[in-house]
């Protein structure tokens, strides 16, 4: 379920990404581990014999938030810590990947995107 | 960006800042870099610009390095990288202070770029203490500090209902974060019992010097209980539930010589479980380099050995903050003064009188926070052995390449000669993964030196190597040719 989190202060302008091909909105300043466990995402990606992994340390530290992202100037999906990431707009982000052993899922929706935003 | 530097120092928490700001008022060419996207360290983990609010992180204890952080935001003659990992730092043998002893590699989003330096300062912090048992790491199982950097940064809090368990003091402040910030905290459970816990009151010098420390102890466990948070002693976790969710947590009392009684187990249900038992500093880039270290547990693990300069064993590398043993954010802060002053007598910016004028106050004000810091640590830490039991035979040791303890407890029994952490990393592959054994190394050295009857220190670490953290070979080999020192 989805957390409410504007509830105290201000935060900062909608941002749009597509989790998952869903689209998710975020505010600017947050962090993509903010952003999907908001959306009550909590699996982030994979190991390699199959158990789900989600954030641990949230500084950087454990690898355990690791998502595939990929922007629409930037069409490769890579892997980076949810935690140390900042949300800019039109970030596609695939979580729940497999760490190793598995060929990278194929960036599909990102064709017609153009180059603003990032 | 500049490429050269007098000192680089690695770390933008309060120990770095501190450094920075005395170093720069005597002159001295200062670059800080830190992987956060804000300077202030885990200790003032600062909300991005984009968020307007107005009361952040009010409590006593930030008062101060809150007062650095402004002043060190003014700094106009700083160079700070932000978002922003140091690799590695190479020594050149034989150089003099005058000149250019130290090349650090340094990753950044955009590729990754050299520095070089005459001295440097490694302030990196430390980490919370990682704890194997079964389901460890289930998605909702966080370090504490994950959960408190959440509430302190995002303003977010990362669960319908959280519980905390440990024995490290720092829960009762997060318990209470969780629920000014509007959230629900199943319970808060400490491992030791109570009347340890109240041991430290038979000290009072110490009591009294740090008075203002328990006072907000005191006031901290008065809104809890007001609030209806369960404060268990005595108490803690045997393993967390559910699959890809944490749904609940199974707990267990210990006896009074601290022996977990599984008989008693209870569940709580919770979707998030902070755990806090205690740290272990981020020593990489000192080992790395070779600089002496000693192994103390309940210090943090590897605790780089310094003079009365902060001086490490290694000429021209200064250490500051949890590395030199975690004792949080006010030794930190003096000891970043002193290391600048030491670093500026090094490089001919103080004299010798000058800088023993200016160390001696910070030196007694260190000598009685180190005093607390040493009982601190002695009543929050609930004992080598408990964490024995709690890894049993399903615990996960190593996360990144999915070793259960059972697992290498039967790969030692098998292979007696393995004795030493890097045999052991050879034999089974426990710290090659992802985070390069900062999460297992605990506990595989607790492992192996329990079989062994040998002390933790002989086990030794797994050795530190470029790079710190892992990064991508092409931001190794595109680096944009202005960026290349030599």
């Amino acid at each position: 379920m989805p957390r409410d989190r504007s509830r105290s202060i201000h935060r900062g302008e909608p941002i749009n990404l597509t989790v998952d091909q869903r689209p998710v909105q975020a505010f600017a300043g947050e962090t993509l581990a903010t952003a999907l466990l908001a959306q009550g995402i909590s699996t982030f990606n994979h190991t390699a014999s199959g158990q789900p992994r989600g954030p641990y340390c949230n500084m950087g530290t454990c690898f355990e938030c690791q998502v595939r992202i990929s922007s629409p100037s930037d069409t490769d999906f890579r892997w980076v810590r949810a935690c140390m990431v900042t949300v800019r707009e039109g970030m596609f982000v695939n979580t729940g990947a497999t760490l190793l052993g598995q060929p990278p899922i194929p960036a599909e929706p990102l064709g017609e995107s153009d180059e603003s935003g990032n | 960006m500049n490429l050269a530097t007098d000192l680089l120092i690695v770390g933008a928490g309060p120990a770095g800042m501190s450094a920075a700001e005395t170093a720069a008022a005597l002159g001295i060419a200062v670059t800080v870099v830190d992987e956060q996207a804000e300077r202030g360290g885990q200790f003032l983990r600062q909300p991005p610009s984009s968020f307007k609010m107005s009361n952040w992180l009010p409590g006593k204890t930030y008062q101060p390095a809150k007062k650095l952080l402004a002043r060190s935001q003014k700094l106009s003659d700083v160079e700070w990288l932000r978002q922003a990992t140091v690799a590695g730092i190479f020594p050149k043998p034989g150089a003099s202070a005058s000149e250019s002893r130290f090349r650090a590699v340094i990753d950044t989003e955009d590729g990754s770029r050299q520095i070089s330096a005459r001295s440097v300062l490694i302030a990196s912090g430390c980490y919370d203490l990682p704890v194997s048992f079964p389901g460890w790491n289930t998605p909702g199982v966080m370090a504490a500090g994950g959960i408190q950097a959440f509430i302190k940064s995002q303003q977010f809090v990362p669960g319908e209902r959280i519980l905390l368990v440990g024995s490290h003091p720092l829960q009762l402040v997060i318990a209470d974060q969780i629920i000014q910030a509007g959230g629900d905290v199943a319970g808060v459970l400490f491992a030791q019992s109570q009347s340890r816990a109240l041991k430290l009151l038979r000290k009072p010098m110490i009591v009294l010097q740090q008075a203002n420390k328990f006072s907000q102890i005191v006031g901290t466990m008065a809104r809890l209980r007001k609030a209806g948070v369960k404060v268990e002693f005595g108490e803690t976790l045997i393993k967390a539930n559910g699959g890809h969710q944490l749904h609940s947590v199974t707990v267990a009392p210990l006896d009074q010589h601290g022996k977990l009684n599984p008989g008693a187990a209870t569940d709580i249900s919770c979707d998030r479980l902070g755990v806090c038992f205690s740290f272990l500093t981020s020593s990489e880039l000192a080992r790395q380099m070779e600089a002496d270290c000693v192994w103390n547990a309940r210090r943090g693990g590897w605790l780089a050995r310094h003079d009365e300069w902060m001086a490490s064993s290694v000429p021209g590398l200064f250490v500051a903050g949890e590395i030199t043993g975690v004792a949080g954010s006010d030794v930190a802060m003096a000891e970043g003064k002193l290391a600048a002053l030491g670093c500026a007598i090094e490089l001919g910016k103080l004299d010798a009188g000058a800088a023993e004028q200016n160390a001696r106050p910070l030196r007694q004000q260190l000598q009685q926070l180190r005093n607390f810091a040493e009982v601190l640590s002695q009543l929050s830490w609930p004992g080598d052995d408990f964490f024995d039991q709690l890894m049993s035979d399903d615990s996960i040791v190593c996360k990144c390449e999915e070793l259960n303890a059972g697992q290498l407890r039967k790969l030692f029994a098998d292979n007696p000669t393995i004795s030493t952490a890097n045999s052991a990393k050879l034999l089974s592959r426990a710290g090659m993964g992802l985070c390069q054994g900062r999460y297992c190394h605990h506990s595989l050295t607790r492992l192996l030196s329990q079989m062994r009857g040998m002390e933790e220190q002989q086990i030794a670490g797994f050795t530190a190597r470029f790079p710190s953290k892992p990064l991508s070979i092409a931001h190794l080999i595109e680096r944009p040719s202005a960026a290349n020192p030599e």
